[in-house]
């Protein structure tokens, strides 16, 4: 029976802002970085007993670096049998569960150690960390035996804002996955993310901000945890309205109405008479009175 | 008793369906059991029971309904089906009456020490025992299986990634005839035999034993005493293999001393 199960591959990207969870632990002491992997680690772990093919990897996605928690170089299936330090489970837990929770607390351990904020990076690399996301998904796919299927998805925790500067990036990877048919699933932990919304509306997935940070756990396991064939048999969240408004290549402001470029088709909240991106130089028929005005602008052809 | 990996879900349920609610619970009493039998569960049944996996108070039946949509409420009603005939969950009393549902607590604890930790190891603790003295590292153990299957599993991991794409990845005909080499091969081993020489003008042949395979008979002088005694040896079913070409063939231990006396007579 295992093998005509549809293989499901869970990709877990974790917001780990070290400035937002700092302030965090400041305003609420009951629910920091800690435990939030504490329910991350429940849903992995409910996500591995489900069905025993499934698949899982997690990435934690700081202001420094994307980081593979699991499955990392130092991890290989055999091994945990001879190592003396981490004998595999000595209670009754699951032990694939044991060592797979053991080395992501160590990792995680180790990446908020080592990383030092400086100056002006201070926001989460989340595009990266997708952009990895789908570049292990890729490779696990092309691993796979003849004959079988994946179905893959992507759950993103986010904590911290947005950042403008990733528009671009994160629009590309948002479109990669759509064509790869891999879900983009978002659970929003403070501010509303207008790219997740798109995100999620463009690739088929959940978007959901927990209303309560305490209760994380429990939203991953009802909302996050079915597959896609399970979600169309159950009542889930609705989808929210998404902001769809584009963002200014000058300045990366969100805009209604703009200029747009016949030749690459890039967005501009001015006038400007060369495309930054192509360097078209545009022609455009002024009124005869703001002719007048606008001496500077030479005309060109 | 014995839950064997392949039992298929139907017959697994019908079996602890049978078992009384005592014996269930005293089953459902160790974290082990708990997973073989959430994972044989139908989909649907196992978001249920994640669902209520961290709740104490019961559940209103009601709420329960909602989480389906309308047009699945087939699949609903037999995963509740399942959960209540496996004992799963049971139904209890809310303050004002309504009728809720709550996970067994015995099931409920033990699935989540499977999930979380604490309570009992499930084996064993080995760590006492120290390094296991008949350990066999990983390579040797891959190069011990290799030996034993090399040639098809060899041509299977170094496949072209468009044959992976089909299945059977080789042609179903290469791993005939390479299997059938390896039979062949296999049926006769060389063990320490007897030779004997029967001889006389115009008919003779060598025969020699091997072990407990049979009884090789080589060298015939002709074509013609190969054929009748190969016949004969057909006629009583105890030959095992012939080449007429090199005029040799094979015969059954028990059978070469009926084929001896065959010959005998037939010398005279």
């Amino acid at each position: 029976m295992a093998s005509d199960d549809e293989l499901s591959l869970l990709v877990i990207v974790v917001d780990v802002n070290p400035i937002w969870w700092g302030q965090q632990a400041q305003r609420e002491p009951e629910f920091t970085l800690s435990k939030c992997m504490d329910a991350v680690m429940v849903m992995s772990n409910a996500h591995l007993v489900m069905t025993r093919s499934n698949k899982l990897a997690i990435i934690a996605s700081h202001c420094r670096e994307s980081h593979f928690l699991y499955p990392n170089k130092h991890w290989k299936a055999g091994d945990f049998a001879g190592d003396e330090s981490s004998c595999g489970s000595r209670d009754g837990k699951y032990e694939l569960l044991t060592v797979g929770n053991d080395l992501i607390s160590e990792e995680i351990k180790n990446l908020m150690e080592r990383t030092e904020v400086r100056g002006q990076q201070t926001e989460t690399l989340l595009a990266g960390s997708l952009a990895k996301a789908l570049c292990y998904i890729h490779r696990v796919t092309k691993e796979l035996d003849a004959g079988q299927e994946m179905k893959s998805r992507i759950l993103v925790i986010k904590a911290a804002d947005d950042s403008a500067l990733q528009y671009m990036n994160f629009m590309n990877v948002i479109f990669a996955a759509q064509k790869q048919s891999i879900l983009i699933d978002a659970c929003v932990l403070d501010a509303d993310s207008g790219l997740l919304q798109q995100a999620c509306d463009i690739t088929g997935g959940l978007y959901l901000k927990v209303p309560q940070k305490i209760a994380l756990a429990q939203y991953l396991l009802w909302v996050f945890l079915p597959d896609s064939d399970q979600r169309s048999q159950l009542v889930l969240p609705p989808p929210v309205h998404v902001d769809y408004r584009a963002a200014c290549f000058c300045h990366r402001n969100l805009i209604e109405i703009g200029y747009v470029c016949s030749v690459c088709l890039s967005i501009f909240c001015n006038f400007s008479p060369i495309c930054t991106t192509c360097e078209t130089a545009f022609k455009i028929a002024l009124p005869h009175a703001m002719k007048a005005k606008k001496k500077k602008l030479k005309p060109t052809t | 008793m014995k839950l064997r990996e392949q039992l298929r879900c139907k017959n697994l349920h019908e079996f602890l369906k049978e078992l009384s609610p005592a014996v269930l619970d005293r089953l459902y009493n160790h974290p082990a059991t708990c997973l073989a039998v959430f994972r044989e569960l139908p989909q649907l049944a196992k978001n249920y029971v994640m669902r209520m996996l961290f709740l104490e108070q019961p559940l209103p039946q009601a709420a329960v309904a909602y989480w389906v949509k309308k047009e699945n409420q087939k699949e609903h009603e037999e995963s509740t089906g399942v959960l209540s005939g496996l004992r799963l969950w049971h139904t209890q009393q809310l303050p004002g009456g309504l009728q809720g549902l709550i996970l067994n607590p015995i099931f409920k604890d033990n699935l989540r020490i499977a999930l979380l930790g604490g309570g009992k190891a499930w084996a064993d603790d080995t760590s006492q025992f120290g390094p296991d003295k008949h350990a066999r590292d990983i390579d040797s153990l891959d190069k011990y299986a290799i030996e034993r299957w090399e040639i098809i599993h060899f041509l299977r991991t170094r496949a072209h990634p468009v044959m992976l794409k089909q299945t059977p990845v080789l042609p179903p005909t290469i791993t005939d005839q390479i299997a059938l080499w390896e039979l062949e091969r296999d049926r006769l081993q060389f063990s320490e035999g007897k030779t004997q020489s029967y001889g006389n003008s115009g008919v003779s042949f060598k025969t020699q034993s091997y072990g407990d395979i049979g009884v090789l008979y080589n060298q015939f002088l002709s074509q013609v005493d190969f054929e009748v005694l190969r016949n004969h040896a057909k006629d009583l079913g105890v030959l095992i293999w012939e080449n007429p070409q090199n005029r040799v063939m094979v015969v059954t231990q028990a059978g070469h001393s009926d084929v001896k006396k065959f010959w005998k007579r037939q010398k005279h």
